[in-house]
């Protein structure tokens, strides 16, 4: 055994020397390193009460600077590698910016297969988030005791047959997306100009039916949420409570009628009072988002550079902006789709226009799952989506590119430059908790300015810090796939001078 | 329901980790290698997913072993730990994004899902799963044949139908 295995390796080693793709790459390896922690610092004044407070977010330099070097085209799947959480964003996201790298133009039925895929995903991320991950706060109840406060909890609360029914439509739904992408780790779909598969005629009925069921699911899942949610006072209580709410732009992917759109079209901006503040194509961004930088952290904060940094703060004259499903539905004048416009009128007439309510994002999400869902209904039963045109071949020498898509966390952007020979010379992404940073701090300060009083710490606070970044959905990412699961959350409070008075975790 | 149409009588082996953070891969590393000397009826899967999404790849199956790689800091990198599900505690983070084996269990029995009636992780100690890099250390790389070599003697000997459901703290211990 030994010798056999002695043998593979070596011949493993060498293979991997020989390969061409190897000579081709620079690599300066390793380079940073990356922190799967969930990390707050609280930082008091000298009276013992908090000056502010932020959360971490991931820092994404490390994957630029690996990336450096490499062929543009892997970026689809180095990019997928980022975050064991939502792959197929990133994937798309990269093979947008090759789009737009080697100035080609997808077919139609190659953007509608695309288009289809995201919807796919969305629904499938969103399902997840509603029933498993943010359902512990909806579906259980904020008050319930920690040991229910999980996904066994939540299929208790709903029954054994809603478990299954989630359990089943994601498992369908993953299904399909396998027949599209293939049965790799990650995505290997996208391609500059288009996609690697189409879907063949005889595999659609498959679809159709899969869709249909999708609808159905989505529309079960607004009726729970109507009827666990929203007849309960407490939680809409909660929902718009102050500690919840923060007046700030809203930033999300709009079509040609300014409807919701996950998978491309132009970035609208709002106002804190829901009025238009900016239209813009994902290649004019660095015009809109800038980062602020403070000096006692390394996280960025980004902010939108026509209205300027004014610190942490609300209203019209900060700059700070949210984006996710919330911030997607403020941005946009409506849904795409009649059934999710519905459900999108209901949530303004009774939330009040614009929803400055963070935890508004769990029922923003179910109306995106109906608009998702619907639109993969209208996509299965398009005639061209088996079409078998799901290529343009690049011919333009690369130069620079820019891709945006709405991740189910909200917008995500991607920018590369290259040399001549396609190899990546500067790589910028912005992950959508990037862009929730600011508003993100601001919601963990004001739990924690409840909860911190000169200097003594109230046993809550952990608690109604993850309520604050779960509606967020905020993806720590990256280091944290292991099945035994330890993520832990880290609250640090820290005197006037930054010295560490007291660490909280779990 | 019970489980995916032919999972029955299979062994499923999966390797958990993310390539792009040097010692965080040395499950898969040590996979593409494994993949080639096991049995007919073991299937080998690599992931970098997380949580509830590991609960497809595990349906169906009446035994896995997982491979991943692990920090304690108590053990040199390189080191081989055996650990059964006994040996995890319920998680309770921040999002349930990160979801742990019991938690899959749980959901599993709830909802009449097939699990895997014996689960083994063999998990290697490494030095360093935080680096952006595709490279292992060398502790780790050096120790990557017996990770292999332990992860096949437990196919074998499941194979033959024994069973090492007997918890195993100890360190198997490293390169002779």
């Amino acid at each position: 055994m030994q010798e056999e295995s002695k043998a593979l390796w070596n011949d493993a080693q060498a293979r991997a020397a020989r390969s061409a793709m190897n000579a081709r790459r620079i690599t300066i390896d390793p380079i940073t390193r990356l922190e799967g922690h969930g990390k707050v610092d609280i930082f008091l004044n000298t009276e013992g009460n908090v000056d502010r407070a932020f959360f971490q977010v991931p820092e994404l330099r490390g994957f630029e600077i690996f990336s450096l070097g490499r062929p543009a085209e892997d970026m689809p799947q180095i990019t997928s590698r980022i975050c064991g959480v939502c792959p197929t964003a990133h994937h798309m996201a990269a093979t947008k910016t090759l789009d737009d790298l080697y100035r080609v133009e997808p077919p139609p039925t190659a953007k509608k297969l695309r288009e289809l895929m995201y919807n796919i995903f969305m629904l499938e991320d969103h399902a997840l988030h509603v029933y498993i991950l943010g359902g512990p706060d909806f579906i259980v109840g904020p008050e319930a005791p920690a040991a229910l406060r999980n996904v066994v909890g939540v299929i208790e609360t709903v029954g054994l047959e809603v478990g299954k029914k989630v359990i089943s439509m994601r498992r369908r739904l993953r299904e399909l997306m396998t027949l599209m992408a293939g049965k790799a780790v990650h995505p290997v779909f996208g391609l500059p100009g288009g996609v690697s598969k189409g879907i063949a005629k005889e595999d659609i009925s498959h679809f159709r039916e899969v869709a249909q069921d999708a609808l159905e699911f989505s529309r079960f899942t607004l009726q729970v949420f109507h009827d666990l949610v929203l007849k309960n006072d407490d939680y809409v209580k909660l929902i718009t409570s102050d500690t919840y709410t923060h007046r700030t732009y809203y930033m999300g992917l709009v079509d040609e009628n300014n409807a919701v759109n996950f998978y491309d079209g132009d970035l609208r901006v709002v106002d804190p009072t829901g009025g238009v503040f900016a239209r813009f194509p994902a290649a004019n961004y660095l015009d809109y988002v800038a980062e602020h930088v403070e000096p006692w952290s390394y996280v960025k904060f980004c902010y939108l550079k026509p209205v300027g940094w004014n610190g942490f703060t609300e209203g019209a004259d900060s700059g700070i902006y949210a984006v996710a499903p919330l911030a997607r539905l403020n941005a946009a004048q409506g849904m795409a789709t009649p059934e999710a416009q519905k459900a999108y009128d209901e949530f303004f007439a009774t939330l009040g226009e614009p929803v400055h309510h963070t935890l508004a994002n769990h029922w923003a999400r179910v109306v995106e799952m109906l608009q998702a869902a619907e639109r993969i209904v209208e996509l299965v039963n398009d005639a061209e989506i088996t079409g078998t045109d799901i290529r343009t071949l690049p011919t333009e020498t690369p130069t620079s590119g820019i891709g945006v898509v709405e991740a189910p966390r909200g917008t995500l952007f991607h920018h590369y430059e290259t040399d001549e020979r396609g190899l990546i010379t500067k790589a910028n992404l912005i992950v959508a908790t990037q862009n929730n940073s600011a508003r993100m701090a601001m919601s963990v300060e004001k739990a924690a300015k409840d909860l911190v009083r000169n200097g003594e710490v109230s046993d809550g606070l952990l608690n109604k810090i993850e309520m604050a970044f779960r509606a967020y959905d905020p993806c720590h990412a990256c280091a944290t796939h292991t099945l035994p699961g330890q993520m832990p959350l880290i609250a640090r409070i820290r005197g006037a001078d930054g010295e560490i008075l007291r660490e909280l975790r779990r | 329901m019970s489980g995916r149409n032919g999972r029955a009588g299979r062994i499923l082996v999966l390797a958990m980790g993310n390539d792009l953070l040097s010692d965080d891969g040395a499950a898969l590393h040590a996979s593409r290698l494994l993949r080639w000397i096991v049995p007919e009826n073991v299937d080998v899967v690599e992931t970098s997913e997380a949580g509830f999404a590991l609960l497809e790849f595990l349906e169906g199956y009446p035994r896995a072993l997982i491979l991943d790689a692990i920090r304690t800091g108590k053990q040199p990198p390189g080191t081989l730990l055996r650990l059964t599900q006994d040996d995890f505690a319920p998680v309770e983070s921040p999002s349930p994004h990160y979801a742990g084996l019991p938690d899959l269990r749980t959901l599993a029995d709830q909802n009449g899902i097939s699990f895997p009636d014996e689960v083994l992780m063999l998990a290697m100690e490494v030095r360093d799963p935080y680096s952006i890099g595709e490279e292992l250390t060398p502790e780790v790389s050096m120790a990557l044949q017996d990770y292999v070599r332990a992860a096949a003697d437990i196919l074998m000997r499941w194979a033959r139908n024994g069973s090492l459901s007997h918890k195993h703290q100890a360190a198997t211990g490293r390169a002779d």
